[in-house]
């Protein structure tokens, strides 16, 4: 779901690039005091898992299939700020190797996909202790891609309140949240909920592994 | 030195071109970025076609159809857009080829030593992966139920999980053997 270059204006991008920079800067710290000398090996495989697990296709009914964005896996198994790194550096890496997402936008794709989505099931999986059973896994992921792609979505409806030209027409993406707000959550609605049970799966068959090893 | 300054270079463009939106200023940019890129031009340009044509394409067709619908002009946006989208791709996949991000990431060892064994990590995994799928693709004689192929998702993603894990171990073992966090110390 990350948005490209070209599309979101400079008075958006700049500001989440201040936003984004302190934020860098204290997963690094954090993930630097909590994993000490492990830590850029530790990274640098996190960081290659989530840029491989962003290949691996969701099945949709009628054949068709979506990208898992591994988020919500990072953080159940790792931890936020490790994976909010992880997940900035993968982004960083599609930019500058495939050129998919874009340089200017990664602030903006970090805070919201990384940041706040990684946040949000982080915080419900604390608020729901130790329960086990399968909706605590599914519901945070599920939450988290929803409330990322709404953050999205009213980001990229924004811009054209924000940047217009002296004709009133838009200057980057053109539509306003009453188009991008279904057009962006209501599928993630469904890939979110798929991403969920995915999730729930790997984690049920790596304690399985644990178990039986 | 040359990575460094011709990302630096590409980054100061793209910013710089967000802040253009004459169509025929970025249109001439567009030209001249075509012609810098010399005989590979052909190539880049799909690329970028390639990576921008699917957002493009929708963003200017639901425009066009929204405008025509209130009877507004749809013209100079949707030139604007696609102009510019199609020109930073451009310069993006012409960074892609002229950049090594290892060399760029030199004088700062930790991110250079980082970026090295991502880049590595990733094609291990890259490499498990497609086994995994085309083990699964020759095991499926027919196109596999929904069921089927959730549970192989699972368990391609499981597998990297648990590799992850003992790469991380392994890498740490092996600088430690060779000394690098020593040097770090």
């Amino acid at each position: 779901m990350h948005i490209p270059d070209g599309l979101i204006a400079p008075q958006v991008y700049l500001v989440a690039a201040a936003i984004a920079v302190p934020c860098w800067v204290y997963a690094v710290k954090r993930v630097s005091t909590t994993l000490d000398e492990t830590a850029i090996p530790r990274l640098a495989v996190l960081t290659a898992l989530a840029f491989v697990l962003s290949t691996i296709m969701v099945p949709l009914p009628g054949g068709t299939s979506a990208h898992l964005s591994g988020m919500g896996l990072l953080v159940l198994a790792f931890g936020l700020w490790p994976a909010f790194l992880a997940f900035s550096l993968v982004l960083t890496l599609q930019a500058l190797l495939l050129g998919a997402g874009g340089i200017t936008a990664l602030p903006v794709n970090a805070l919201t996909m990384g940041l706040a989505g990684g946040a949000v099931v982080a915080g419900m999986r604390l608020l729901l202790g130790a329960r086990t059973a399968a909706w605590t896994t599914v519901v945070p992921v599920w939450l988290g891609v929803v409330v990322a792609a709404v953050l999205l979505s009213l980001v990229l409806g924004a811009q054209p309140w924000l940047a217009t030209d002296a004709g009133g027409q838009p200057l980057f993406f053109p539509f306003g949240p009453a188009v991008t707000l279904p057009v962006i959550v209501l599928p993630h609605m469904i890939i979110g909920l798929l991403e969920g049970i995915l999730t729930l799966m790997i984690l049920r068959i790596l304690d399985s592994r644990r178990a039986t090893a | 030195m040359r990575d460094r300054v011709v990302l630096a270079c590409w980054l100061g463009a793209v910013v710089a071109i967000t802040f253009v939106h004459d169509p025929v200023v970025l249109a001439g940019l567009l030209l001249i970025a075509l012609a810098a890129q010399g005989g590979a031009a052909p190539k880049v340009a799909l690329r970028a076609l390639a990576a921008v044509a699917l957002v493009n394409l929708t963003v200017s067709i639901a425009y066009v159809a929204s405008s025509w619908l209130s009877g507004g002009d749809w013209m100079v946006f949707v030139l604007r857009l696609n102009l510019r989208v199609f020109l930073l791709a451009l310069l993006t996949f012409w960074m892609i080829r002229h950049v090594d991000l290892v060399r760029a990431a030199a004088p700062w060892a930790p991110l250079q030593f980082l970026v090295v064994l991502v880049l590595g990590q990733i094609r291990t995994f890259a490499a498990l992966l497609s086994d995994y799928r085309m083990a699964f693709v020759s095991r499926s004689p027919t196109r596999p139920p929904l069921r089927v192929r959730f549970s192989s998702a699972g368990r391609q993603a499981a597998a990297m999980m648990e590799k992850a894990e003992r790469q991380a171990e392994e890498l740490n073992h092996g600088m430690r053997a060779r000394g690098f966090f020593d040097e770090r110390s």
